[in-house]
């Protein structure tokens, strides 16, 4: 009798155990791979939807954004993986989709209700925005994408440098099977070789969040089947207030003493004779945080090493010519990097977290004369800010002249 | 009492360790960065000071009253009717405890892990996990302990891969912003409270062999617990800052999945940091479930540990369905924490002065 009671017990406790709720097949998914935010003009396509609400009912704002998301969907069993996978092309694998919403969520779910399988967004790997939607502030696509547990931290947000961002998913290379893997491999490498900052979405929502950092996301343009790193979106709080480019974003990347280097910097001897290509190699920098007669002060230090990577019109490369360009690079460096930081001045844009590094060095003054971002914003603007380049060239390549 | 089995002071060590690495780890970060902002290093240690007192005040009563657990010494120092009173509440309070933790845990899956499943299931499967262990043997359970406490401290070495996405400015000032004298001492004891479950040992010391050297290994295994508990807020905060790790629901699931190792032979980690956290809530409950299964059947004086056990399991079920939302939750777990860790410093301080003066020897 006890046998059969302990029989009993244990089988639905095996059951239970194994038991699996969430239990979803490959195929049941409808895996995102990438979606692009635009916003439209056109609102019957929003109202056309009755899934979250009824006609007319809901909530809208004066200022109400009426958002046009397109998916990028894997069609399950068509990606191949290893070889054999070159002989089906990226169009055949993917799928994309367009609706529209008020929100996030609503656009969601009308596309859920054109879909059979369960939209699942553990994949996801980039999300576009557009620049119009960057301009307006980005913080209300955030709270789904922060709040829905499948979203990954690591995922990559990029904006688009003008047009739609549905062009950016259209870029279906032809040496990729999933158009979606090379958006993010793209950017994956750029951050490799040191084109562009670390900045992925985790990053992103933690800039979003500190006080006295902003953000920065990359910038990128469609070009057709490929796509274009173009630089990075500068933001002031959630809105976008300016572009950097390529050799700017480099700048930053120096200023952050961020290795490796990603971009050659080009420069003409003082004779006008010859022109060069350095490559940065290695980068340090030190930004420091001085309170001065109770006004903050601030030093950025970088040190860069560098070697000649291209000669041009001329043959003599030597000593002391090596010393001269090192003279011209670090007086051309550093009044560039002054320009582009006052931009970035006039802009109220802190993406080097300089307010956050005065709060955490001097709460005392923080709390008497800045308070908060908007405090922070004023004192920023006409903050004295001194750039100091040390730019070595160390090796000149396989040429000994 | 009788008993033949019997455990080492280190094993004693490893229990302590492993049961205050819990449930509690998930969301001890915000806890502490959204009462004390950046002062949450030093809000821990001096909250982890104050948690070591009861774990001073526990071993110096232990090694006093080597023959009796806290239920027993109650009895013995403060009368059979207060004695008693105490044992209930302690019993009542753990109940209590344990439900709101097992509640907790199966809130992190429901929106973290298995949406579909029923919350109802992964408490009442986690309950019966915990009962089906039997406590008839201390040894037993000292050796669970030991067993899981590797896959409890391994997987935090991958909190190294998210060292390079600290900012030095998330970890300063590390006095805070405008912070209270009052404030850090209530954000400390935030801290200490969520960490109360080392009790445990309170009801192991007639079970422990080398009774000299226990106080000193309490010490040991509550400051290796304690320093994984703070090295895994110093990595949270480092990486999250204040006002980020004040907006996340379970920091150290979004630490988890912002690690990437390099070369990406895994490409999710969060799964092995959940499964490890999976462990570490499971030796925490069993904890808790042994206080309350061993502390009853002492208060009975009885040997009837599965009759017990098998009585506790609907009734802690019943506990962790109480609260509405998450919200209340917490709202309940810090309320009810903050009596068992002022109970666990105060009584066994208490027991010690009151014993002296009534010349109880517990030493035969």
């Amino acid at each position: 009798m006890k046998r059969v009671l302990l029989f009993m017990a244990i089988i639905p406790i095996l059951m239970l155990l194994s038991g699996c709720w969430d239990r979803y097949e490959l195929e049941e998914r409808a895996m995102i791979l990438a979606i692009s935010i635009d916003v439209t003009d056109d609102r019957e396509e929003v109202e056309k939807y009755e899934v979250t609400h009824s006609k007319g009912d809901f909530p809208v704002r004066e200022d109400q954004k009426y958002y046009k998301l397109t998916a990028q969907l894997a069609v399950p069993g068509k990606i191949m993986l290893g070889p054999g996978g070159g002989e089906t092309n990226s169009e055949d694998t993917d799928w994309l989709l367009v609706t529209y919403g008020y929100t996030m969520k609503d656009a969601l779910s009308n596309l859920q209700q054109e879909l059979a399988e369960k939209i699942y967004l553990g994949h996801i790997q980039i999300i576009v925005v557009s620049e119009e939607i960057a301009k307006n502030g980005i913080s209300e696509i955030m709270d789904f994408l922060r709040r829905d547990y499948e979203v990954r931290r690591s995922a990559w947000l990029m904006i688009t440098d003008g047009g739609e961002a549905q062009d950016i998913l259209n870029a279906t290379p032809p040496i990729q099977t999933v158009p979606s893997l090379y958006l993010s491999n793209t950017l994956k490498d750029a951050v490799r070789f040191g084109k562009l900052p670390k900045e992925f979405l985790g990053k992103i929502w933690i800039d979003f969040s500190d006080i006295g950092v902003d953000a920065m996301i990359p910038l990128v343009k469609s070009m057709g089947d490929h796509i274009l790193v173009h630089g990075l979106a500068y933001f002031k709080g959630d809105k976008m207030v300016g572009k950097l480019t390529p050799t700017d974003t480099g700048a930053i990347l120096a200023i952050q003493g961020m290795n490796p280097a990603g971009y050659s910097n080009v420069v003409e001897t003082e004779d006008q004779s010859g022109v060069y290509l350095i490559k940065p190699q290695r980068r340090k920098s030190k930004i420091s945080v001085k309170l001065v007669d109770g006004e903050p002060k601030v030093t950025i230090n970088v040190k860069i090493e560098g070697f000649v990577e291209e000669q041009n019109h001329v043959n003599d490369l030597s000593k002391d010519r090596l010393e001269e360009l090192e003279k011209t690079l670090s007086n051309y460096g550093e009044k560039a990097l002054s320009k582009l930081m006052k931009r970035l001045q006039q802009d109220e844009s802190d993406i080097l977290g300089i307010g956050a590094r005065v709060r955490a060095k001097y709460p005392k003054y923080w709390h008497e004369k800045v308070k908060d971002d908007k405090g922070w914003y004023e004192v920023y603007k006409d903050l004295d800010i001194q750039i100091h380049l040390d730019y070595k060239i160390r090796r000149v390549g396989m040429e000994w002249k | 009492m009788k008993h033949t089995d019997s455990i080492s002071s280190i094993q004693m060590a490893i229990i302590i360790a492993s049961s205050i690495i819990g449930v509690s780890l998930m969301v001890l970060p915000r806890f502490v960065a959204s009462k004390v902002g950046e002062a949450a290093i030093l809000a821990s240690v001096v909250g982890l000071l104050i948690s070591f007192l009861s774990v001073l005040a526990i071993t110096l009563l232990g090694r006093k009253y080597r023959n009796y657990t806290i239920i027993g010494c109650n009895r013995l120092i403060l009368g059979k009717f207060v004695g008693n009173l105490m044992n209930y509440m302690i019993i009542l309070l753990t109940i209590f405890l344990m439900g709101l933790e097992v509640r907790q845990f199966s809130e992190v899956l429901a929106s973290g892990l298995l949406p579909n499943t029923p919350i109802e299931i992964s408490i009442a499967l986690m309950i019966i996990l915990c009962a089906l262990v039997g406590f008839h043997n201390v040894s037993t359970f000292a050796y669970i302990h030991t067993f899981y406490l590797p896959f409890l401290l391994i997987p935090m070495v991958f909190f190294i891969l998210a060292f390079e996405d600290m900012e030095s400015y998330h970890l300063l000032p590390i006095f805070g912003h405008d912070l209270s004298f009052f404030e850090f001492i209530s954000g400390a004891f935030e801290m200490s409270s969520t960490i109360t479950n080392f009790f445990v040992i309170s009801l192991l010391i007639p079970y422990i062999k080398d009774n000299e050297s226990m106080v000193k290994n309490g010490i040991r295994g509550f400051f290796l617990g304690g320093l994984a508990i703070l090295y895994t807020i110093i990595v949270a905060l480092g990486v999250f800052g204040v006002k980020e790790l004040e907006q996340i629901h379970w920091p150290v699931l979004s630490l988890s999945r912002v690690i990437e190792i390099p070369g990406e032979v895994l490409s999710r980690v969060d799964a092995i940091i959940l499964i490890t956290w999976i462990f570490a809530v499971f030796t925490t409950l069993l904890s808790y479930f042994f206080v309350i299964v061993r502390g009853t059947a002492e208060i009975f004086r009885t040997n009837r540990f599965a009759f017990i056990s098998t009585i506790m399991i609907p009734i802690i079920f019943v506990v962790a369905l109480i609260p509405n939302n998450v919200y209340e939750i917490f709202e309940y777990v810090i309320t009810i924490a903050k009596i068992v860790t002022a109970l666990f410093i105060l009584l066994p301080f208490g027991l010690i002065v009151i014993g002296r003066f009534r010349k109880k020897v517990g030493v035969q």
